[in-house]
């Protein structure tokens, strides 16, 4: 017994100890205690999978445990509400896809927008593609666009109003389809088996058919953002080089990237702290391979004033387009 | 197959194989403590490891889970985990029969059968089942599920309508939340956290485990009575005849459902509750006790979680939060899982699926030397008994979100279960409902939408029909003696 309690008291002593050097050891006073990182899906999603690649390099460079929240609910919202609400003391953050914060918000009963954020740091981009089965009979996007003229089709999407089935809209409407019906799914990973299945021609996806598409089960008909997987990415063309009349407004919405957001009212050297850490953590070895892994793009350029001006401009497009399709805000 | 048991044997992989093992055991006790929240707990220690030795622990855990949730439906009423709702219906009644022991043998047992054979499907016949699993689309899925529906009237207790009454309430709070085609929130009541639909978990444990504690406080039945009735702690000879042929049927069904993407494990072990009532000679035993209403569905669920597996090591589709979450685990070590998994890391295909044998006949060792622990759990007085059976609701439902709002949902159904004990409205049904709504709403839809709202797509597509032709078939089975008693009694007037 004595034992124990002498074993307990002594880790004990050596945790007052050691943290008091870690304390000690930083000059900078901000962070001096460990920092909450949230995350607003469950477990395992794409989001979680970024910030599991870069945790430890960014937490060693602040020189405090980065501990991960999950808060899940209402696709992402609840916890960006959590956010917009706490302390903007740099203690609490959030890793989100930026459309969530200046898109989706807007579908959903909430005051908040994303006036209501700091953008600490846009670090990655999302794989938005549209894909076909390996057999399908469309080689490329315009074989399907001519099908679609002449018989009924069907595309699948991870929710009407996600930034990829905008943009996709867009397409349809220029190119006049009249009998194309969308199939909504939820999320992107419902959408890998029907259209591998055949039930739908076309799933608009987000890097989950990366592995599929090199494993020779799926085809990718035209990329709207990131690198395309396939065997042979030169035959994929770029929504950019398909229809150069595509609006900005709608390409920042599918190049919208991933990063870190805190609460509005952070002071500025934190936000410095924060986004120079992550800059580093993002820029290691480990991270790119993880990036290329997932043909994910590096994004660089949405930081501070930057990135909240194109959030605005995804936004007021956003709103404009909801407001053209008739959907009401309850 | 052989050098996959060559990287299972290998000392650390053992090791693995069993801390994953005994941590899934752990957190399949534990209501509330999912496997999906344990892995991603769990996700960073195993960076140090190699792919195949995490992959080994992090399926330990998840197939693990499986043999644990049935500990507290039986024991305490409560699911250990939300696919273990069903074995509640008659575990817990054996165990108030002092046959607690044989409830939870028969439950390792059925367990360990339907684990071992899913294995065996997954892998000799993966990659086919697989291509199979992917021609169920949206027309499928809705007729499965509407014949899943049916099943309701297996449920109950006594009487019918009660049942229906109670399905058609579940399936109203299933619509709860945005609307799955154009996002309108339903019945949300300003109430965000209910856009994405209410959380199942602190329903389950409201309707069963708080309900069940607030009857019996009104009850105070003394623990001694089931303390003189405990007799045995595995399954007798006539135990093990009448649930053989509900373990292997539940195998079965379990492992095809879950075969299929976005089924998850739930929804076979209520078919195969059904079904078992169904071919019984006496179905007036079940709800009441009936050791083929545990072993039927134990033996699905973990049939399930095998099949599951399927589509997610041969495409890298992933079947639910913890397939994604296994799927993430191996990228994060650099291991793609997708159609070329079994040809570029062989290792890491056979090696996960030969110690999941392994892994199975440890859970069995592991399990059934607790049984008699578990069983003096009964033995507990109530006064210490049920505060803690109401903090391990507390616990677990605020434990999955972190959200108070859960805790809320969780004494409202709690009180809302001990109304409809005392007025005999049985849960079960409406859990099925809740479950299925939102997958039968989803489905239909998206099938009326590719089909143009065309009604036939049901029933030109060969599986669906099947689906539908059987379904009519168990509604006329339930409805057609009723109509000739009616008769009869009209010709006897």
């Amino acid at each position: 017994m004595g034992a124990v309690k002498r074993l307990v008291i002594g880790v004990l002593v050596m945790l007052i100890v050691s943290s008091s050097v870690v304390f000690a050891a930083g000059s900078d006073p901000w962070p001096t205690k460990p920092i909450e990182l949230y995350i607003g899906w469950p477990p395992g999603g794409n989001v979680d999978l970024v910030v599991r690649a870069y945790l430890s390099t960014f937490s060693k460079e602040l020189g405090v445990p980065v501990v991960v929240n999950y808060k899940p609910g209402a696709g992402g919202v609840v916890c960006a509400e959590y956010i917009a609400r706490a302390k903007p003391d740099g203690y609490t953050i959030q890793e989100v896809s930026y459309s969530i914060i200046s898109m989706q918000l807007l579908t959903v009963n909430t005051p908040i927008t994303y006036n209501d954020f700091t953008f600490i740091m846009g670090h990655t981009g999302q794989n938005f593609a549209v894909v076909v089965r390996q057999d399908a009979p469309w080689k490329t996007f315009k074989e399907w666009v001519e099908y679609a003229r002449k018989k009924p089709a069907t595309y699948g999407v991870p929710g009407v109003y996600t930034s990829q089935s905008v943009v996709m809209d867009w397409i349809i409407k220029r190119e006049g389809l009249k009998e194309v019906s969308v199939v909504p799914y939820q999320g992107g990973n419902e959408l890998i088996a029907p259209v591998m299945g055949g039930h739908i021609d076309l799933a608009l996806v987000a890097g989950n058919h990366v592995p599929l598409c090199e494993g020779g089960k799926l085809r990718t008909l035209l990329q709207f953002s990131g690198e395309v997987p396939d065997p042979d990415p030169a035959k994929v063309p770029f929504l950019t080089q398909a229809y150069p009349d595509c609006p900005d407004s709608l390409r920042a919405m599918v190049e919208i990237p991933v990063g870190l957001t805190g609460p509005k009212g952070m002071p500025a050297p934190i936000v410095q702290k924060l986004a120079q850490s992550l800059r580093k953590a993002v820029n290691e070895e480990g991270y790119k391979n993880f990036l290329k892994q997932s043909k994910r793009p590096l994004v660089t350029n949405w930081e501070g004033a930057d990135a909240m001006k194109r959030a605005k401009m995804a936004t007021d497009a956003y709103a404009a387009y909801l407001k053209q399709v008739g959907f009401v805000k309850k | 197959m052989i050098s996959g048991f060559s990287i299972a044997l290998a000392p650390v992989n053992l090791l693995f194989c069993f801390i994953g093992c005994v941590l899934g055991t752990l957190v399949g006790v534990l209501p509330g403590m999912g496997s999906a929240t344990t892995i991603a707990l769990l996700m960073p220690i195993t960076f140090r490891l190699s792919p195949v030795t995490a992959i080994i622990m992090l399926a330990g855990i998840f197939y693990g889970a499986q043999y644990g949730g049935s500990t507290t439906s039986i024991l305490v009423n409560i699911p250990g985990e939300a696919t273990s709702v069903v074995t509640c219906i008659d575990g817990y009644q054996m165990a108030r029969q002092g046959r607690a022991g044989p409830a939870l043998g028969i439950s390792a047992f059925a367990s360990f059968i339907a684990g071992t054979l899913g294995v065996m499907a997954l892998a000799f016949f993966g990659p086919p089942l697989a291509e199979l699993a992917i021609k169920f689309g949206p027309p499928e899925f809705a007729s499965l599920v509407f014949l899943s529906l049916m099943l309701v009237g297996y449920l109950g207790g006594k009487s019918l309508p009660k049942a229906l009454a109670m399905a058609a309430i579940g399936l109203t709070i299933g619509t709860v939340g945005q609307d799955p085609v154009n996002i309108q929130p339903r019945f949300v009541y300003g109430i965000l956290e209910f856009n994405s639909g209410m959380n199942i978990v602190p329903i389950l444990m409201g309707l069963f485990g708080i309900a069940e504690i607030l009857s019996n406080v009104e009850r105070i039945i003394k623990p001694e009575v089931l303390d003189a009735k405990i007799k045995t702690f595995l399954p007798s000879l006539q135990d093990w005849r009448d649930s053989i042929g509900a373990i292997l049927r539940g195998a079965g069904i379990g492992f095809f459902i879950g075969l299929i993407p976005g089924s998850g494990a739930i929804v076979p072990t209520f078919i195969s509750y059904g079904i078992e009532k169904k071919l019984s000679k006496h179905p007036e035993q079940f709800g009441r006790g009936a050791i083929e209403g545990v072993a039927g569905p134990e033996s699905a669920n973990n049939a399930a979680a095998q099949g599951t597996l399927v589509p997610l090591l041969t495409f890298g589709i992933p079947p639910n939060v913890t397939g994604a979450l296994l799927l993430a685990a191996l990228m994060i070590h650099g291991v793609r899982v997708g159609p070329l998994l079994i040809t570029q890391h062989p290792d890491v295909f056979w090696g996960c699926v030969a110690s999941m044998y392994l892994g199975n006949v440890m859970l069995l060792i592991l399990n059934l030397p607790l049984i008699p622990l578990w069983v003096r759990v009964l033995k507990v007085p109530y006064y210490l008994l049920f505060p803690l059976i109401t903090l391990l609701c507390l616990v677990g439902s605020y434990s999955i979100n972190n959200s108070l709002l859960d805790l809320v949902v969780l004494i409202v159904f709690g009180v809302a279960g001990y109304l409809m004990q005392k007025y005999e409205y049985p849960p079960a049904p409406l859990v099925l409902g809740l479950i299925l709504s939102p997958i039968l709403e989803k489905s239909f839809r998206q099938a009326l939408i590719i089909s143009r709202g065309d009604f036939s797509i049901f029933f030109t597509r060969p599986i669906s029909a099947a689906f539908l032709i059987v379904a009519i078939g168990l509604l006329l089975s339930h409805f057609f003696p009723l109509f000739i008693r009616r008769f009869r009694a009209n010709v006897a007037d």
